[in-house]
């Protein structure tokens, strides 16, 4: 089956080829040009041998600024259009309008906190066609919360609480869609097998969860 | 190839280079592994730093003689004196970065301790003019030597060396401990942190300064110094300024606010 | 470097296939700090000094440097403090394993014990200090020591080069330095700089990246610097536009100093930084592209030669301009946020850090090696070897690029990531490039077995270091002439054209005054800048 695209992955890639082929066809016409001036300009055999002059080269500002403004348009409007996608000021939804999720990051898993006290270790469970805001913080050292699909990341600080926002794509009924989590920030021995697993599910089917998982904690003296 | 060195007692290699950083190197060392290893390789840097400055008291190891040179736009500051103004360039960068960084953690903090409470203006201000007199010894002893005075030039010498050691006698033997039975200690958290940090290495450079004018000192007993020829006070002079300039710096921002 | 070189092929070989046991976590993460350690601040940023050491005398006149006593405290130093940083591995627990950044907090006792990491803090303290030296006495040198004739604007380029490299080691090594000495203190007084909430990650971040990001304009000039002149010489040619390519070379530089968070848009910083920063990152790579440009175009209407020195410095071209792209797009934050950490930034820097600069001083040894030892490297097997050479490069880091999955500094991978047939490629690539840059060395080296050159200057190359034209010389030269441009006779009047008129220093025309040069500074002004008249 396969998996939706979430949105700031599509916007994401959307982006990506734009700028990079913009950059490519940078590298092609100075590589081009390059290759084309060595081979046109190449010191044929049997010309008798030039030894220049030295001499000091000219100015040559006017070229110059003529390219400088052609890169500095380029750049600068692409540079603005990814600020709308930037992922913070692209949301930057209201927090009581989300659901917020805080993420503990230590040596060497993801803690997942839920509203009303419920919390899970290495996975989490998220309704579809929901803005969720991570407010990510470390117990220890320095990890980095990377959604890989969802193409966004922060960094866990301690001491701090960054935040970071998503919408989860559609799922209705009995859909529920994986997404990988890794640790980005190598934050000592087991930061190669520091990830966790993001499960998209129908929002009935997460009440449904939810609702078990409180009940099970009342039920069990550690709340994790 | 004599003509190519200033003095005819020509040195053309010197092994203070290989003396220094073997010591250097085997302090660090010995200050992770071992330490009487360190003490040991205090002991070569010393043992390197002291043939260093012997060679130049007896003004055996001379530099090559360069043609005509260009020099614009830099044709007034000799090549010594230039070296000098980019070490203190570096210099005001360390110490730069080390005050953004106090400003970083103490404008990242909620709440911070008050200066007063914490540190003995009193003291503070006490070392703060004997810096600045230190300073002022120094210039007297630059003033002296330029008009061929040589007993001011000792007196101001000695004045600076004598101050020097007043300002790290107060600090280390009476501001510190006291700061010590306190609670106020290098780990007693930021603000401790911050300050004995900075302080301390301002310490070590007004030793290491001290260290300068007291080959400054021997030199002139040994009449290294002219009218004409005394750049060497100028050069320490300067590195002495910037001292208690960053002096200047640390004290308002530790002491007083 | 052979060492590091050697780290890179064992991480390599543990990547090669999924869970792999060669080297386990502790210990890959060893791997991965001291190599990335050796190499940049102990293999690149040296080799460039170091062929600047030999070099920039030359170029300018020179007889040695400023402070030769210095100049060999800071090799000294150097070599002493490389030795410690490679023997932490042999203590207990090891060498340092937080990756070659060293962050916070993963960098304090409590979560790095072992003794090899203070010692390799110490290290690169004591490295820090040699690089500080070397620039102090390369800037030195270079405003005072040059020869009579050798203004501003006749500099060589290489030499050029060498000035910004060294201005930007002195801005950037003392933040550096402050940050160890801050460890440093962490981990042996007590202190709680980078335990505590309010210091911590962040301020290693700023310091460590204020530093980290000039670093690599340091790493990378030289090799700039290099290219420009083995163009000039094997296009026959001038530099396209030697002010503009130096004004472009001090923006690069300057700008360099005021774009380092954006190491850092993953921190949760606010959203102005990440303004601030995408918009002076991508201001540099304006005029660093000119750069690239400037150089391009150095070749048009040339007569070039291609030899080893002139293929390595295609490809460094090459990979500059690929690496500086990757770069461009790492400035966007939103396309940051997925680069960071992964595998595409470590294909972009050894793109640009080992491409480049590997290739361009490849470049430079192969372009002065007749100047250095008065013999020529062997052109056939130099080719050869660059072919292999540039090849095995690309085709061990461009998968990396597609490696955007995977982050960095793990030591496995699954089966399932989908990440095995890439990691196999570079490692093949890996396998195969080592000993080809190994070989180019070793076809230098043995070079030294053939009889030394009659002609002292094989390329007919017409900057200074060769022809030694310290005063500017007038010959005139026509198009079948066979001699090598020497020191004509100084009184011949200089053909003057009109670029060229400010340039020829002769009796009167010099901004200098003809005098013997006054070594007992009594001349010096009492103030210390304060201009004084010369009597």
């Amino acid at each position: 089956m396969s998996q939706p695209i979430p949105v700031t992955a599509s916007d994401w890639n959307h982006f990506f080829d734009l700028a990079a082929t913009i950059a490519l066809i940078a590298l092609a016409i100075v590589i081009g040009a390059m290759i084309f001036f060595i081979v046109k300009y190449r010191n044929r055999k049997g010309q008798p041998e030039f030894i220049p002059e030295f001499r000091l080269s000219k100015g040559r500002a006017r070229e110059n600024v003529i390219f400088a403004s052609i890169s500095i348009i380029i750049l600068v409007s692409l540079v603005v259009a990814s600020f709308t996608l930037t992922p913070n000021p692209r949301f930057s939804p209201d927090p009581s309008n989300s659901l917020v999720i805080d993420v503990t990051a230590y040596q060497w898993a993801f803690n997942f906190g839920y509203p009303d006290g419920v919390t899970t270790l290495d996975n989490m469970t998220l309704p579809g066609n929901t803005v969720v805001m991570f407010n990510v913080t470390s117990a220890d050292v320095m990890h980095n919360l990377y959604l890989i699909q969802f193409k966004v990341s922060i960094e866990a600080v301690p001491g701090r609480y960054n935040i970071i926002w998503v919408t989860t794509p559609a799922a209705t009924g009995n859909q529920a869609y994986t997404y990988n989590i890794e640790c980005k920030e190598l934050c000592g021995d087991g930061h190669t097998f520091m990830d966790a697993t993001m499960y998209v599910v129908s929002q009935t089917a997460y009440n449904q969860w939810l609702a078990s998982q409180i009940s099970s904690n009342s039920t069990t003296t550690s709340g994790g | 190839m004599t003509e190519n060195y200033e003095s005819s007692e020509e040195k053309k290699s010197s092994l203070t280079p290989l003396i220094i950083a073997g010591g250097l190197a085997i302090l660090f060392f010995g200050l992770v592994v071992y330490i009487p290893l360190a003490i040991g390789g205090a002991v070569v840097l010393a043992i390197g730093v002291f043939i260093l400055f012997r060679d130049s008291v007896e003004g055996k190891f001379a530099d090559l003689k360069e043609s005509v040179e260009e020099k614009w736009p830099l044709e007034f500051l000799s090549k010594r004196k230039l070296g000098v103004w980019i070490f203190l360039l570096s210099e005001i960068l360390i110490f730069g970065s080390l005050i953004i960084a106090y400003t970083f953690v103490r404008f990242s903090s909620i709440s911070w301790p008050v200066a007063t409470q914490v540190h003995n203006v009193t003291l503070g201000m006490i070392n703060t003019i004997v810096l600045l007199t230190s300073s002022l010894a120094i210039i007297f002893a630059f003033v002296s030597i330029r008009m061929g005075n040589i007993k001011g030039l000792k007196i101001g010498l000695f004045s600076t060396f004598g101050l020097g050691v007043a300002f790290l006698v107060i600090k280390l033997g009476i501001e510190w401990p006291a700061y010590y039975r306190n609670g106020f200690t290098i780990s007693s958290g930021l603000p401790g942190s911050t300050y004995f940090v900075l302080t301390g290495l301002h310490a070590c450079h007004v030793a290491g300064g001290l260290v300068a004018v007291g080959y400054l000192i021997v030199r002139t007993y040994q009449g290294g110094f002219t009218k004409t020829n005394h750049s060497a006070v100028e050069n320490i002079g300067l590195y002495w300024h910037f001292v208690d300039i960053v002096w200047m710096f640390l004290f308002p921002l530790f002491y007083l606010i | 470097m052979a060492i590091a070189g050697m780290f890179g092929e064992m991480m390599r070989t543990q990547l090669a296939v999924p869970m792999n046991n060669f080297l386990l976590a502790n210990t890959y993460e060893q791997t991965v700090t001291l190599h990335g350690l050796l190499m940049i601040l102990w293999v690149l940023t040296p080799l460039g000094a170091g062929i600047a050491n030999y070099i920039v005398p030359l170029q300018i006149g020179a007889k040695d440097l400023a402070f030769p006593r210095m100049n060999a405290t800071s090799y000294w130093t150097y070599l002493f403090s490389g030795i410690m940083l490679i023997s932490t591995v042999f203590l207990p627990g090891g060498g340092p394993n937080t990756g070659w950044t060293l962050y916070a907090p993963l960098n304090t006792i409590q979560f790095t014990p072992q003794p090899g990491m203070t010692l390799a803090v110490l290290a690169i303290l004591l490295l820090a200090l040699s690089i500080t030296m070397s620039s102090i006495n390369f800037l030195t040198t270079i405003a005072r020591n040059r020869a009579k004739g050798v203004t501003w604007r006749r500099i060589p380029l290489f030499t050029w080069s060498i000035v910004f490299t060294m201005a930007l080691a002195l801005f950037a090594f003392p933040p550096l330095a402050a940050g160890l000495l801050l460890l440093s203190s962490d981990r042996f007084l007590g202190t709680v700089f980078f335990s505590s909430t309010q210091g911590g990650g962040i301020l290693w971040d700023e310091l460590f990246w204020f530093f980290g990001h000039p670093e690599v304009y340091i790493v990378v000039f030289p090799a700039l610097g290099v290219i420009a002149e083995v163009f000039q010489t094997f296009a026959k040619k001038p530099i396209f536009s030697k002010n503009v390519f130096i004004v472009e070379f001090a923006a690069v530089a300057f700008l360099s100093m005021g774009v380092w968070m954006h190491h850092m848009y993953t921190t949760g910083v606010n959203y102005s930084v990440l303004q601030t920063f995408s918009f002076t990152t991508l201001a540099i790579s304006v005029p660093f592209e000119g750069l690239v440009l400037a150089l391009v175009l150095t070749l048009y209407k040339g007569k070039i030669t291609l030899n080893t020195a002139m293929l390595y410095c295609l490809a460094a071209i090459f990979t500059v301009t690929l690496g500086g792209i990757t770069g461009v797009l790492q400035a966007f934050p939103v396309l940051d946020y997925a680069f960071n950490g992964t595998y595409w930034i470590v294909g972009h820097f050894h793109y640009v850090m080992a491409g480049t600069t590997l290739f361009g001083l490849l470049a430079g040894l192969y372009y002065w090696w007749p100047k250095i030892t008065k013999r020529k490297p062997n052109e056939t097997f130099g080719v050869l070897i660059f072919v292999v050479a540039f090849i095995s490069f690309n085709i061990l880091y461009f998968p990396y690029f597609f490696l955007l999955g995977m982050p960095r500094r793990i030591f496995t991978y699954t089966l399932a990531s989908g990440f095995a047939s890439l990691n196999l490629t570079a490692t093949i690539g890996a396998y195969i490039f080592g000993p080809a840059a190994a070989l180019a060395v070793l076809n230098l080296v043995l070079s030294l077995r053939k009889p030394a050159l009659p002609n002292a200057n094989p390329w007919s190359a017409q900057e200074l270091e060769w022809t030694q034209n310290y005063r500017g010389s007038t010959a005139t030269q026509t198009a079948n002439s066979t001699e090598n441009v020497v020191n004509a006779a100084a009184d011949d009047p200089p053909k003057e054209t009109l670029e060229d008129r400010w340039y020829w220093c002769r009796e009167g025309n010099c901004k200098t005054a003809e005098k013997p040069v006054d070594y007992s500074g009594k001349n010096d002004s009492q103030m210390p800048l304060r201009r004084k008249s010369i009597d």
